[in-house]
């Protein structure tokens, strides 16, 4: 589903990633764990196709595709979704238009028709439920004024609506009360399947007891320096970051 | 340069029987011509392009007078000018509104006149070249429930015409109006059009003004002729205008003013609050592209005790246009506690546009609560990726973008 082969990456001529390589077949949970600096955010940004970040090297195939030429929206159009670390508040844009204009962007990039109106506002209803926000939130700016909890809660919420293949959750557990992780994995969880895969980038492995990754790796100076099972994670959690950067020495 | 105003002037002066009004003018005939053309030397026309404005061979109006009203009876309704000439038969006029012409009624707007034109060069030049000014009363104690519709249409085919008009609107005491001002163009020439409205608030009169410069084809009235016409952007139409308007004790004015610029504006707003405990707010949003060039002065002077405004607009400018903005605010000496507040936001959308922006204070009082801001920004990078990876394409987020910084503007009309 998604091939990454030695993929590097710069910020500002800065080298941040030094080589990835990394395979995710569909219904996969990957999770990437790493100290900070060690490039993990960058690799979320680069697959999502923010400029600010260039590649200088490398292969990335995302369904048969070459994902790198294609822009953000193209992307999102062939389901890969980013949830925010920090969601941008977007003063003036209603939530809900917000909403049904990613959806029916989506749909018509998909070959769907429009949504008709009444029926969009029924199943946002039924998914705002889901992410545990009030219904107003739909009619206010989007994120505008929203906590670091609504935020995520809100990104969540439009990923339950896009219903994307590949997800990327980028430190979406940072600054998160165990409340609300709660209710971001849970939405993870509704959304598991065969032909869905996520890729789960965080720096503690708390997020990790409740979205179960099928694979752990381990991201230190832009390269995976460690690969394993759901108990790689534990075993960072007790032994910090520090070993496996002596190892490498 | 003056001698094309000079014939202008004259062949004005033969049109003109009322014998007041050829003196007022003669009077601001006498005043444009002892301040002289507006050059780029003078602080007010500092960034103002005139080259093309007074260039032109700008030729009298006088054969659009009897030009057919392209509606039939019972069109847009409210105050209905056509070419500026006021059409008495398309306009409907509510109880208590009153709409004389100039001629036979030529005093009553002659009352802030000298104030205006010491401020305004364009005021006093339009009023010496203007025949058809109107006198629009609205009686005391009169609250209107619905808007009243002031439409200005342009519809010419002659050459390179100048169009001046001036309304002049008493507000009655405590009576409450509000006015929705829309402005439609057919013209297939190069015309000039100026308006001035002179309004007098008396003790406790409110108006909110609704100033629509946008000129949508579709949403309007007038599509049908817009469309017969050509549409408006690609013929050079100048507009200009100045607004002047007093205001008493506990009087308040509220407008709303929304341009959009492809051609070539300059409009020029003053306030002048008189009486104690009048206040005005204002609400502006001004938008250039193509090649169009726009220029919004707002002046606001607090001469009483207590008075405050509150003003604020926003600009964006795109493709290769430019936007010009100055707020200027005067508290002058021994009032006290005034509150003036004027903020100026402002979006850039290319790289070839040019926005100009100066706020200005003038306080000679020591108990006024005043402030002013002003930014210059371009859209938010971060917003845009945001929008895009939620597959959003660019156009469309760079407009939800746009919309967003509109609609506190917007939201109020």
């Amino acid at each position: 589903m998604l091939s990454i082969k030695n993929l590097q990456a710069t910020v500002q001529n800065k080298p941040i990633l030094r080589g990835i390589d990394l395979n995710i077949n569909p219904g996969e949970v990957h999770a990437i764990m790493g100290p900070n600096g060690s490039g993990k955010s960058t690799l979320a940004n680069v697959l999502a196709g923010r400029d600010l970040y260039r590649v200088t090297e490398g292969h990335v195939q995302y369904l048969e595709k070459d994902l790198l030429v294609l822009s953000p929206e193209e992307r999102a159009h062939l389901g890969i979704f980013l949830a925010f670390q920090y969601p941008i508040e977007i003063p003036g844009v209603s939530n809900v238009h917000f909403l049904k204009t990613a959806l029916n962007t989506i749909r018509k990039a998909r070959g769907l028709a429009d949504i008709d109106a009444m029926d969009f506002l029924k199943i946002i209803k039924e998914k705002i439920k889901q992410v545990d926000l009030p219904e107003d939130f739909l009619y206010r700016s989007l994120n505008e004024g929203f906590s670091g909890g609504e935020k995520k809660r809100n990104d969540i919420l439009q990923m339950l609506l896009l219903e994307p293949s590949l997800v990327i959750l980028d430190e979406t557990d940072s600054g998160l009360d165990i409340d609300a992780l709660q209710t971001v994995a849970k939405g993870v969880n509704a959304l598991r399947s065969k032909d869905r895969s996520f890729l789960v980038i965080t720096h503690y492995q708390r997020l990790l007891d409740y979205i179960v990754p099928d694979y752990v790796h381990v991201l230190s100076q832009g390269r995976i320096v460690k690969s394993g099972g759901p108990e790689l994670a534990l075993e960072l959690e007790a032994k910090g970051y520090g070993w496996l950067e002596m190892e490498q020495a | 340069m003056l001698a094309q105003w000079s014939d202008y002037f004259a062949t004005t002066q033969a049109r003109v029987q009322n014998a007041t009004l050829k003196a007022a003018q003669q009077y601001a005939f006498d005043f444009a011509l002892k301040h002289g053309l507006p050059t780029r030397q003078q602080e007010d026309w500092r960034y103002t392009p005139t080259q093309h404005l007074w260039q032109a061979a700008w030729q009298s109006d006088a054969e659009l007078e009897n030009k057919v009203p392209p509606f039939e009876k019972g069109g847009p309704g409210g105050i209905c000018l056509l070419n500026g000439t006021y059409q008495p038969d398309l306009s409907h006029l509510p109880d208590g509104v009153k709409v004389e012409i100039w001629e036979n009624n030529a005093t009553k707007h002659l009352a802030s006149n000298e104030k205006l034109y010491v401020r305004s060069f364009l005021a006093s030049m339009a009023d010496a070249l203007c025949t058809r000014g109107l006198l629009v009363t609205i009686q005391a104690d009169v609250q209107l429930a619905e808007p009243l519709q002031l439409l200005h249409i342009i519809d010419n085919s002659a050459a390179s015409v100048f169009l001046p008009v001036h309304i002049h609107i008493e507000f009655g005491e405590n009576c409450f109006v509000e006015i929705y001002e829309k402005f439609s163009k057919s013209t297939v020439t190069p015309t000039w059009y100026h308006v001035t409205r002179s309004f007098v608030l008396q003790d406790g009169a409110q108006c909110v003004h609704k100033m629509d410069y946008s000129q949508e084809e579709g949403k309007s009235p007038l599509a049908p002729l817009l469309q017969r016409g050509g549409i408006l952007g690609e013929i050079e139409v100048k507009r200009t205008s100045a607004l002047w308007v007093t205001q008493k004790t506990q009087s308040r004015y509220e407008g709303v003013c929304i341009a959009r610029a492809q051609a070539w504006q300059r409009d020029e707003y003053y306030f002048s609050l008189e009486g104690i405990l009048a206040s005005t707010k204002w609400r502006g949003l001004y938008e250039t592209t193509g090649r169009g060039f726009n220029e919004v002065r707002h002046t606001f002077l607090h001469h009483a005790s207590q008075t405050s405004s509150d003003i604020v607009y926003k600009g964006i400018a795109q493709d290769t246009s430019e936007l010009v903005l100055n707020g200027h605010i005067e508290v002058k000496k021994g009032i006290e506690k005034v509150d003036a507040h004027l903020t100026n936001r402002n979006l850039l959308l290319s790289k070839a546009a040019k926005i100009n922006t100066k706020p200005e204070l003038k306080i000679y009082a020591d108990d006024v609560k005043c402030s002013h801001g002003a930014t210059v920004g371009q859209l938010d990078a971060e917003a845009l990726f945001y929008m895009r990876s939620r597959g959003i394409d660019e156009p469309a987020a760079r407009l939800l973008l746009v919309d967003a910084f509109a609609a506190e503007i917007l939201d109020e009309l």
